[in-house]
């Protein structure tokens, strides 16, 4: 799996090399998530001397893995440090996305599980309608929960994630 | 509208401090959710902000939502449902709670089906953006 390289721009076949236009028709992808993707350095391509955008065919690979990876919830930055993490920043191979897609559905089933925890939850919240603030642990977190910390008891608060 | 007066703090209203304090979140993650529509509270005469006490039930909800992964823009339309210019009652409670438990049952439904999709992906391995069924199904999606 060879990357087409920038320092040798004499003569490639024409069909080795795509415009940022040919990447987004073949991708399906709209042209300024090419841009983007590009700024976010998840994907690489160079110059032409009249400045135009030129990406390897192998960007077509990376733009799928990018596609398939958001589309089940993962963030642009998670993958820009999936993808950066194969040497040489390599397009990924068959064997390098069953890794990733691997970890992908491990996080899936992560999430799976926190929301079924909460979903539980939210039925005993229900079912006991107590809807009291003062011996809700969901509903009262700084009182009668103080002791075990600030922050809804019934729910795990370790599971706190950053959501920026 | 009475909440909405200027006016002094009565002994059940909090301060944004005492929020924080009360939530184990910072107070700038109290004035966000503020800015972003999550939580409504009223400004004293000098400007201070003041919550009901029915802000520590909204936070406890935006935060364990947060917390697995829901978008705060999904817990905005949820928390509509609960009124802000009166304490809610145990009925607006109960919707609420209805409501958001189908939410979720929503979404792991969803990520069950990511996860089959992910699977057949990852055993077809043809990572090629121009074939690809389920690009082809997301970007028609999207259109």
């Amino acid at each position: 799996m060879s990357v087409a390289k920038k320092s040798a721009p004499a003569g490639p076949a024409p069909a080795r090399e795509l415009t940022v236009g040919e990447v987004a028709a073949r991708s399906g992808v709209a042209v300024s998530a090419i841009h983007f993707y590009e700024s976010k350095g998840l994907i690489k391509g160079w110059r032409t001397v009249g400045n135009q955008r030129r990406y390897p065919r192998e960007v077509l690979r990376r733009v799928a893995v990018i596609k398939v990876s958001q589309r089940v919830g993962i963030p642009l930055s998670a993958i820009h440090d999936a993808l950066t993490s194969l040497p040489k920043g390599r397009t990924p191979t068959a064997e390098d996305w069953g890794t990733l897609s691997a970890r992908w559905r491990a996080d899936l089933d992560d999430r799976i599980t926190r929301l079924k925890k909460l979903r539980d939850d939210l039925t005993s919240c229900i079912g006991c309608g107590c809807l009291s603030l003062d011996s809700c642990p969901l509903y009262n977190p700084g009182d009668r929960c103080a002791k075990e910390g600030p922050g809804p008891q019934l729910l795990d608060p370790d599971l706190m994630v950053d959501s920026e | 509208m009475t909440r909405n007066k200027a006016k002094k703090k009565t002994r059940s209203e909090l301060t944004v401090g005492e929020v924080a304090a009360r939530s184990g979140l910072a107070v700038s993650a109290i004035q966000f959710y503020e800015s972003k529509g999550l939580i409504v509270g009223t400004r004293t005469a000098g400007r201070r902000r003041l919550y009901g006490s029915d802000v520590l039930p909204r936070v406890a909800v935006i935060k364990t939502a947060q917390s697995v992964g829901i978008p705060l823009s999904a817990m905005r339309d949820i928390l509509t449902l609960l009124p802000t210019e009166r304490v809610p009652s145990r009925d607006d409670w109960n919707i609420f709670l209805d409501t958001w438990r189908s939410d979720v049952d929503k979404r792991v439904a969803r990520l069950h089906s990511l996860r089959a999709e992910l699977l057949k992906c990852e055993t077809c391995g043809c990572l090629s953006a121009e074939t690809c069924p389920l690009l082809a199904a997301e970007n028609a999606h999207e259109t």
